[in-house]
């Protein structure tokens, strides 16, 4: 239960901002001059953690159903 | 008649009332409100207006039926001590009142409510409600109807003469008048022809409004992840649905309501409402229904529920089978798909495009870095040949330097050899330059010998002469001796003692 409470949130708060991220680390490699090995490792490393957790959030998530009772029925039944 | 048991029969009026408005239980009156009408049994309309949730209009509408529930079950009222004749449920032995009667009445028209199909004799449209006549097309029957302009609004169709229709709705006898209405819940249009032309008459007009404009549709989110899916319970579609969204851990709210028929638009709009007013904190809205006729999606080409979709707080997507014309719900929603199926892919997209954009900045990454490493690398390989060559260039100097040098000994040693030759050249003709000034030396001093010889003393001496000497010193003149003076006279083989004995 906590495992899927994580990846809920994950996919709230982590997958559009991971790739976000991740474009954005992209980029950085493609935007640089002056070749820095060291900060490059750095980028990689954190480009290799969101990775892995966004592919944890992609496998599979059973979805959850709800059917909403209609307003009026719920007037009618609530003080029943 | 206990007050649980008059909450009841309120409860079931209540019911019965607003299947006759067509709104739901709420829009009538409010569960307090009747439990409050069951505990103090207002007998007049003043009292009735006591009662907190009935103001001037409810108690004008709904007060003459209150009241006569209240006749029947008559108990002491909290108000009144002076409570009318008592109407019970056995009225064949007992006088009511007219209106008491026709509140009877109107129970059991309830019953009788129908779908009923004419033409339009007249209208007579008002503020708030309309009445209008329909008849049958052979003129041989009419029928009063009456509608609140609410509901007129709904059906989103125009009162003309002669229009053919199918008013649905119930029964009523008006009090006042004590006459018959059809009190009219919608409006249909009847025949392709006409749907057709409302359908073209009101497109434009949204169309003119600017409800269709490209420019108004919001971009589905990325990964949506709450969404609320209003359609039928039954049927296809919401199967079809369900079995194609990706499992991507989507919450599905689903609101069922009718999707054809009179009431189809109504329950439309209200579960749009439902689901705006509730905090369902959805992050898209999916109205979906199987293909059908003009006909059947008469309820998708409503202008009322066109308004309410384009007014929704979050992105609605709709997904609606049709023949050639598409209806006016897909037209002003935010994306559109004929089928459920293409609704899921909408919802999927984003989630399944992840996955790509994952490998693809894993991809990046790797190469990014790898170009990094590789381009550090080829720096180190070009500096390197670079030293390499300095050094190369260093050592071939030396080379050179070493070749000079062995050069330049080389010739050395041969000027060496050269200079030895010219030397020993040199030498020789020296030597012989030498011999030659040697013998004209010797030449030169066995003449000066000869010449020595022929002019020395001794050979003078042998030839008679003397040297006279006093005192080692040569005596040349008289003026270096006296008389008496002791000289010794050289002659060739000896020396001569002699005395001075006088000079002259």
């Amino acid at each position: 239960m906590k495992r899927i409470l994580r990846k809920r949130y994950m996919a709230k708060t982590n997958l559009s901002e991971s790739l976000k991220r991740l474009g954005e680390i992209v980029a950085w490699f493609d935007n640089q001059d002056e070749v820095d090995v060291e900060k490059g490792l750095e980028k990689v490393r954190e480009g290799a953690v969101l990775i892995k957790q966004s592919r944890t959030r992609l496998a599979e998530v059973e979805n959850e159903f709800q059917e909403l009772k209609k307003e009026m029925e719920e007037t009618e039944t609530d003080e029943d | 008649m206990s007050m649980h048991e008059l909450l009841e029969q309120l409860k079931i009026w209540r019911a019965a009332q607003a299947e006759r408005e067509g709104v739901p239980l709420f829009r009538i009156l409010s569960n307090q409100a009747l439990f409050d009408i069951a505990s103090v049994r207002p007998q007049t309309k003043k009292e009735l207006l006591m009662i907190k949730g009935i103001k001037g209009k409810k108690c004008e509408r709904y007060g003459t039926a209150l009241l006569a529930l209240m006749w029947e079950n008559p108990e002491r009222s909290l108000f009144s001590v002076t409570a009318p004749e008592p109407v019970g449920e056995e009225t064949e032995n007992k006088t009511l009142t007219v209106s008491a009667y026709l509140v009877l009445l109107n129970r059991h028209l309830v019953s009788c409510a129908a779908r009923i199909r004419g033409e339009v004799s007249s209208a007579d449209i008002r503020d708030n409600y309309l009445f209008f006549g329909v008849r049958d097309k052979n003129g041989e029957a009419l029928i009063n109807c009456f509608m609140w302009r609410r509901d007129y609004l709904v059906s989103g169709i125009e009162l003309e003469e002669g229009m053919e229709i199918v008013v649905e709705g119930v029964p009523e006898i008006y009090a006042r008048s004590g006459r018959l209405s059809f009190r009219a819940r919608s409006i249909e249009l009847v025949g392709e022809g006409a749907l057709k032309q409302a359908y073209d008459k009101l497109k434009a007009k949204l169309e003119h409004e600017g409800l269709f404009a490209p420019e108004r549709k919001r971009p589905i989110p990325e990964f949506p992840q709450h969404i609320g899916v209003i359609t039928s319970r039954t049927g296809a579609v919401i199967h079809d649905f369900l079995n194609n969204i990706g499992r991507f851990g989507f919450h599905i709210s689903l609101l069922d309501t009718r999707v054809e028929g009179a009431r189809a638009v109504p329950e439309l709009i209200h579960a749009l409402r439902q689901f705006r007013t509730h905090d369902h904190k959805l992050d898209t809205l999916v109205l979906i229904r199987g293909g059908g006729s003009l006909e059947s999606l008469v309820a998708f080409n409503s202008e009322a529920l066109v308004r309410e979709i384009v007014r929704f707080p979050v992105p609605v997507i709709c997904g609606i089978g049709h023949d050639k014309d598409v209806p006016l719900v897909s037209l002003a929603c935010d994306r559109a798909a004929s089928t459920p199926t293409a609704v899921t892919k909408m919802l999927n997209e984003s989630w399944e495009r992840a996955s790509a954009r994952l490998t693809l900045a894993e991809r990046d990454l790797i190469n990014s870095y790898g170009g990094m490493l590789l381009h550090r690398r080829t720096v180190i390989d070009r500096t390197t040949r670079v030293l390499e060559g300095c050094f190369a260039a260093i050592l071939n100097r030396f080379g050179d330097a070493r070749r000079r040098m062995r050069e330049s000994t080389v010739e050395l040693a041969q000027h060496h050899r050269i200079n030895g030759v010219r030397l020993t050249e040199r030498t020789s003709e020296l030597y012989a330059r030498a011999g030659r000034s040697f013998a004209e030396v010797r030449e030169i001093i066995m003449r000066h010998e000869r010449a020595l010889v022929a002019a020395s003393p001794a050979r003078q001496l042998r030839l008679g002469y003397s040297i006279l000497i006093r005192d080692g010193v040569v005596i040349r003149s008289i003026r270096q001796i006296a008389t008496g003076d002791r000289l010794d006279a050289r002659v060739a083989d000896g020396i001569i003692r002699t005395t001075v004995s006088g000079v002259e």
